[in-house]
């Protein structure tokens, strides 16, 4: 009983340890991923969390008490003095992400703090209106850095005032674009990069390692058809499905992204965008399925069946949700070269366009690099199609 | 009898992975498929490249038909070069590997268009040739059927005429009944019949001894590479039956058998 129960595992972890490939890709490659992309993302997110140390905030005060003059010099913080007049002035200011922060004290706000008694007056409290972009990272930080400090403040001296008490005032002067604009970019360039290698997933194995496992590959490699032509039907043939499938993903996404951000309360719509934005994200999703299906069609062509091309193909999944989730974190100020990189061009474009914050010099090169690795590919293509050992191995 | 192939001192070595030099049990990285082999093939003849398990049919029937290379040596098809002039030799030759599974998704009718058209022939010719190969192998009632429901026999009889769609002269054949049952052998070796009274040329490989007694007219014994012997079926048998024949050459060549 023994004996027979070891000679099974034993067959077992022979098959498995005897398998370089199923080894790398099952004990070595998750973990080194893995590894790569928490410690990529965590760089990243502190990256993007961060606010810029050389950054000059721009704050402006009210009828700020001497309780403000103090807070904000222990916070480091230098600001304007200004007056009630302008205060739609800078609100707008803020909206449009020129000024990051707007405090307005009511008059003798200290005098009243200290006098304030909440259950024998039955009055509201002094209340702080602290206007600010949760759209623009330096304003958003300012307001949680002064709120935390007013609130250890207030805890000195029992709840005796409040700040942006009001509903009815809007204090988060973020645009409905800024918002969509701020959500999207984070969310959908991974999502979208992840459908369209999915999609691409699904058909490249079986329309070129799968020809090579029935046997009709060398059926057609025997016809007096270019080898190049061959290379190229599949690759322009695979990206249409690719495409139709990466086409109802990114609607399914730009649809349902409001609903899943919580709708009218977020502020969030895809209405926002342009024509010229759409059109954009289109010409770039193009030019996206064309590498992407490329480069599945050559590690599809490498294998020597559909389930090889699918182990091999998983990896490169991975790798690209890593680079298109490291580019949706590094901002939109990237250099005009970096958009020369496959996919991850495409990444940062999409992340770019839906911040609407991109040009049309990155999308010309994002689509113009694509193309340019998309012939490269085909070329590659058709010199394995060429190869003998390629083609017809064991 | 008009020559349709002139294969001269042709050679094929190739590189062993690891995994390959295991299971061939060998220490050397490389292995000579085909050593320097030559024979002929005519118009109208059913020519057999017998041989056992890895003696090298496959390469040389690849090497036809320009899927993969000759290190060394010349293979002419009608008059052309398969290394110098391979999109020419395509357009007359007709392949067809055991190894061969037609897509399921498709119909008969699908794919004889496809590969007709990939091959360059126009749609009226298409037309005409499909209706009279589809009629006289009785693939007309399932044209329109999936290829997942057709029976192994009509699923072989379709790859068989698809390899042919383009009216080729010369047809190659890889043990076109490995792995059949008998019903769907015999289906194979009565079209292989009907193709030769249509005058085409043929050659094919096997290792199976009646085959090549009920079809070829000519035979060439191949044995780790080489061609032992070549010439008409009673030439090569010698007053003998071709099995016993075989042995007697495979003993003389490689030594008793174990």
């Amino acid at each position: 009983m023994r004996s027979e129960l070891l000679t099974i595992i034993k067959k077992e972890f022979r098959r498995f340890f005897g398998d370089k490939r199923l080894f790398l890709s099952t004990v070595i490659l998750p973990g080194l991923i893995i590894f790569v992309m928490y410690t990529l993302m965590g760089q990243l997110m502190s990256n993007f969390m961060a606010t810029d140390k050389e950054y000059k905030p721009k704050v402006y005060a009210v009828n700020e008490p001497e309780s403000a003059k103090q807070i904000l010099k222990s916070l480091k913080i230098t600001y304007h003095k200004t007056d009630i007049t302008k205060v739609d002035g800078l609100k707008k200011k803020i909206e449009n992400q020129k000024a990051d922060v707007l405090m307005v004290f009511p008059d003798n706000f200290d005098e009243d703090v200290l006098a304030y008694d909440a259950i024998a007056s039955g009055e509201k409290a002094p209340e702080i209106a602290i206007y600010y972009n949760s759209a623009a990272k330096e304003s958003e930080a300012l307001f949680r850095s002064i709120t935390a400090a007013y609130d250890s403040y207030e805890t000195t001296m029992s709840n005796k005032f409040d700040i942006n008490a009001d509903a009815d005032v809007k204090f988060d002067l973020a645009t409905e674009a800024d918002t969509t604009a701020q959500v999207f970019s984070m969310l959908v360039p991974m999502l979208l990069i992840m459908m369209l290698m999915s999609g691409c997933m699904a058909v490249a194995p079986e329309a070129i390692a799968g020809e090579k496992e029935r046997g009709t590959m060398a059926t057609l490699l025997v016809t007096p058809v270019k080898r190049s032509n061959i290379a190229l039907g599949k690759v322009i043939s695979l990206s249409v499905f690719a495409l139709m499938s990466g086409a109802s993903s990114t609607l399914g996404v730009l649809l349902s992204l409001p609903k899943l951000m919580g709708g009218s309360e977020q502020n969030l719509s895809a209405a926002v965008y342009t024509v010229k934005d759409y059109v954009a994200l289109s010409v770039t999703v193009l030019a996206t399925v064309l590498t992407i299906i490329s480069l599945f069609s050559i590690v599809s062509t490498f294998a020597k069946t559909v389930k090889e091309a699918g182990s091999y193909a998983s990896p490169i999944m991975l790798v690209g949700t890593v680079v298109a989730v490291v580019s949706s974190m590094s901002g939109t100020d990237h250099a005009l070269s970096l958009f020369t990189i496959p996919i991850y061009n495409s990444a940062m474009l999409f992340s770019g366009i839906f911040s609407m914050k991109y040009t049309m010099a990155q999308v010309g090169l994002t689509v113009g690099s694509n193309l340019i690795f998309m012939a490269v590919c085909v070329f590659i293509m058709t010199r394995m199609f060429n190869s003998e050992k390629i083609m017809f191995s064991r | 009898m008009e020559e349709i192939l002139r294969v001269e001192n042709i050679s094929k070595t190739f590189t062993l992975s690891k995994k390959q030099m295991k299971l061939e049990k060998t220490t050397s990285k490389k292995k000579v498929a085909v050593d320097n082999l030559s024979f002929e093939a005519y118009e109208g003849e059913i020519f057999g490249l017998l041989g056992p398990n890895g003696a090298g049919k496959t390469t040389t029937l690849r090497m036809i038909a320009t899927l993969i290379k000759p290190d060394q040596g010349e293979i002419k098809v009608d008059g052309s070069s398969s290394v110098k002039e391979p999109i020419a030799v395509r357009k007359k030759i007709g392949f067809l590997t055991s190894e061969l599974k037609l897509e399921d998704f498709f119909t008969p009718n699908y794919l004889f268009d496809y590969f007709a058209t990939l091959h360059g022939v126009d749609a009226s010719t298409m037309k005409e040739r499909k209706k009279e190969l589809f009629d006289r192998f009785g693939i007309s009632e399932f044209a329109e059927v999936k290829v997942a429901n057709l029976s192994t026999g009509m699923k072989q009889k379709v790859s068989l005429v698809v390899s042919i769609a383009h009216d080729p002269r010369f047809i190659i054949f890889d043990e076109p009944t490995n792995g059949l049952d008998v019903i769907t052998a015999k289906v194979v070796t009565d079209f292989l019949k009907d193709l030769k009274k249509e005058g085409k040329s043929i050659i094919l490989s096997t290792h199976i001894f009646e085959l090549v007694e009920k079809l070829c007219d000519r035979v060439g014994i191949i044995i780790s590479g080489r061609m032992v012997t070549c010439g008409s079926l009673e030439e090569v048998c010698d007053g003998k039956r071709l099995e016993d024949r075989f042995f007697e050459i495979y003993e003389e060549t490689e030594g008793e058998l174990a």
